[in-house]
């Protein structure tokens, strides 16, 4: 399909020709100095120019809709990863009292620590408070994954061998993250989320979240502002930068990422839904360039679901009428309160969407088997 | 497990597969009850037919339409729906695979005692599609193939005068098509490609075309093959020839593999694709009708009338990629239509007439 016409479109021509000439002797797109970085093959650019490029693609995502209020609270997301890094760096300079058009809200680190669900990984705690605490100076909220929970609740024992795939594991892990984070965002009374989701990840969690029958919250999940916490509503500053240019920001600025073990480290490529997804989107994107941003303006030209009645999962509108969204079974009902709901009274009916009863189809809810 | 004994009877009788959709054990029988009856809540839940209706199954000999011919006919006498069927085939021209595949259509036909009528693409457009493959080489053939058979299946079933045209999609193909769309960004056609039924009056995107329904909406590709199988169906099964479209594949490939990890998921991309709304503000193509053939088309001139046009001038790839300037000159000047003996929208005028 995307092959048509490569012979006699001239711009493939000459991207033919230009690819031949090695890239020493390829220059920058908007000024004459020597190429660094090729973000798209037709448009090398040199240092100065992509890092312009690149802040007011950020700048320019964040102003469009005036997102901020003036000196309101804002909790960052940071999980230590390559994104949130580079999030972390731009939102330090765009506060910085040098900066140009300054930044004017509170900025608060946010870190969910899932080190206690691995037995043998080294926590990353001091290295995260070292570089938020000492040398940012924001102020840091650790928590860890099963914070909250029962002695007898293990976190780590329902993940590992109570719940059947992969698929489940990690979409519990997702949940459970997004849980806590808007917690402490309450307590902080922060009433902005950042996260540092990008546009490469957003498009392979959109395919991975209609093969969940998540269908109805694809345009809530990509969308600048998402609004499914009453309190709290998320942004996503990074929704149209892709995973390469975030990679080579942080390259030239030496941006270092902490490596982390996650609950799919060591698993193969076709472990479960979202890296099979992944795995695909990546293939297709070394094939056909534009497969990222096609996906991902797809799912923008799609109406955000509006129902007032949510999810006690994901937190999103429910997609089924609310008799079909109820759970029955005691056992499930209580591992939802205990994972999911803040609320004292764990008597209260709980409501999940199609795709998170899926998943709840995946984990063996009696906790008193042994 | 050569022990395990059917879920649906009990345990009466030895199981004797394993049900793609559930994983459950069932005997022969119960899976072909179930089978045949998840149809049958798909065709009255969804009001797809009306009694007294002529319905044109279209046939291509191949394992779906095979299944849906038998499971339609089963069930509009096991259910009086008081449906008149009819088999609809169109001959692409191709040697070595719809030959061969009619053949097979044809011996159903007389098996299921149903009428058939074959249109070939010869006859409605001047070409098959061996010549147009010779002419367009191996690349953007499917372009050809798949503009044509949409316009063919319509002609036919207009020239058998039916109320409706049933075809074999099955899940597979519609979870397919629903992932398809959003890589390519077609929201039209996402938005309309979840319906068990276009055309209809419910649905105002298309005019004055025969409404087409798709009874085996939420039959797994696997469980069709299975049926066939196990009831010793007359089908084909063969690839197009002429068929690589490596792009497809990928996704065939991905949806397998979804498959195995999770075997719901191919109804869960169904649901997602039904969920999806679209925005109010995004612009859509306007259906109007072709100024040549007064087929519908969301351009002035619709794909088939321009990929003719490219065949007869000798420029085939003329409907391929970037077609705007040249459909503007069309309608400049349109002297296609004064060469009575290339156009076949000037010969489809002409049958109609003659049926007049």
């Amino acid at each position: 399909m995307c092959q048509i016409n490569e012979e006699d479109d001239e711009a493939f021509q000459a991207l033919k020709s230009g690819t031949n000439k090695g890239p020493i002797s390829r220059k920058c797109v908007s000024c004459d100095q020597d190429a660094c970085v090729v973000v798209r093959t037709a448009d090398p650019m040199c240092r100065k120019c992509f890092e312009e490029f690149f802040i007011h693609k950020f700048r320019s995502t964040l102003s469009k809709s005036n997102v901020f209020g003036r000196g309101e609270n804002v909790l960052l997301a940071y999980s230590g990863g390559s994104s949130s890094s580079a999030l972390l760096h731009l939102i330090a300079e765009g506060l910085s009292v040098q900066a140009r058009r300054r930044l004017q809200f509170q900025a608060q680190v946010a870190f969910i620590d899932e080190s206690s669900l691995y037995s043998d990984v080294v926590s990353v705690r001091e290295k995260v408070t070292d570089l938020i605490t000492n040398r940012l100076q924001y102020p840091l909220h650790i928590v860890s994954i099963d914070d909250n929970l029962d002695k007898d609740d293990d976190f780590q024992q329902l993940l590992l061998e109570r719940t059947k795939t992969l698929t489940a594991r990690e979409e519990l892990v997702r949940r459970r993250r997004l849980k806590l984070l808007f917690d402490i965002a309450i307590r902080e009374k922060c009433t902005k989320l950042i996260t540092g989701d990008n546009c490469t990840k957003l498009a392979a969690q959109i395919l991975s979240d209609m093969a969940q029958g998540k269908g109805a919250h694809v345009a809530l999940e990509c969308n600048l502002t998402d609004s499914r916490n009453d309190l709290v509503t998320i942004v996503r500053p990074f929704r149209e930068i892709t995973s390469k240019e975030i990679a080579m920001y942080n390259r030239l600025n030496s941006i270092e990422s902490l490596q982390n073990a996650d609950i799919s480290t060591m698993s193969g490529p076709q472990s479960s839904i979202f890296q099979l997804t992944e795995t695909l989107v990546n293939d297709l994107q070394r094939q056909f360039p534009s497969t990222v941003s096609t996906i991902f303006r797809t799912s923008d030209k799609l109406e955000k679901n509006i129902r007032p009645e949510r999810c006690d999962l994901c937190c999103c509108p429910l997609d089924i009428n609310v008799d079909e969204s109820l759970i029955s079974d005691q056992n499930r009902q209580k591992l939802v309160h205990q994972l999911f709901t803040t609320s004292p009274n764990s008597n209260e009916p709980v409501h999940v969407c199609y795709a998170c009863r899926r998943l709840l189809r995946d984990v063996q809810p009696n906790v008193q088997s042994h | 497990m050569p022990s395990a004994t059917c879920v649906s009877c009990n345990g009466q009788r030895p199981a004797a597969l394993v049900r793609p959709k559930t994983s459950e054990p069932y005997c022969k029988q119960c899976f072909f009850d179930a089978f045949e009856r998840e149809i049958h809540e798909t065709i009255v839940k969804e009001q797809l037919f009306k009694p007294g209706e002529t319905i044109a199954v279209a046939a291509s000999g191949g394992k779906d339409s095979t299944v849906l011919a038998h499971v339609l006919k089963l069930l509009n006498e096991r259910h009086s729906y008081g449906l008149k069927l009819v088999l609809l085939s169109i001959d692409e021209g191709i040697t070595g695979y719809r030959d061969d595949s009619l053949e097979t259509v044809k011996r159903n036909q007389q098996q299921y005692e149903l009428p058939l009528i074959i249109l070939t693409y010869k006859e409605l457009y001047g070409w098959s599609m061996d010549e147009i493959v010779k002419a367009v080489g191996r690349k953007n053939n499917c372009t050809f193939c798949g503009v044509f058979r949409r316009q063919a299946l319509d002609r036919g079933a207009m020239k058998l005068s039916v109320n409706k045209i049933a075809t074999g999609h099955n899940a597979d193909d519609i979870a397919e098509t629903i992932l398809m769309n959003i890589l390519r960004g077609d929201i039209a056609r996402l938005k309309r490609c979840t319906l068990i039924m276009t055309g209809d009056e419910s649905d105002d995107s298309e005019g004055s075309i025969i409404p087409r329904c798709k009874p085996l909406k939420y039959a797994y590709e696997k469980e069709i093959v299975l049926y066939a199988f196990y009831k010793r169906l007359d089908y084909f099964s063969t690839e197009c020839l002429y068929s690589p479209n490596a792009y497809r594949g990928n996704i065939r490939t991905y949806i397998k593999d979804l498959e195995r990890l999770r075997p719901s998921s191919i109804i869960d991309i169904i649901h997602s694709g039904e969920q999806l709304l679209v925005k109010q503000s995004t612009k859509m193509p306007v259906q109007r009708v072709c100024e040549r053939c007064s087929y519908c088309s969301s351009m002035p001139i619709c794909k088939a009338c321009l990929l003719i046009e490219g065949l007869n001038k000798g420029v085939p790839k003329l409907g391929i990629g970037k077609t705007e300037r040249y459909r503007k000159e069309m309608q400049k000047k349109d002297e296609c239509c004064s060469d009575q003996s290339l156009c076949h929208c000037m010969k489809e005028k002409l049958t109609v007439n003659e049926h007049n």
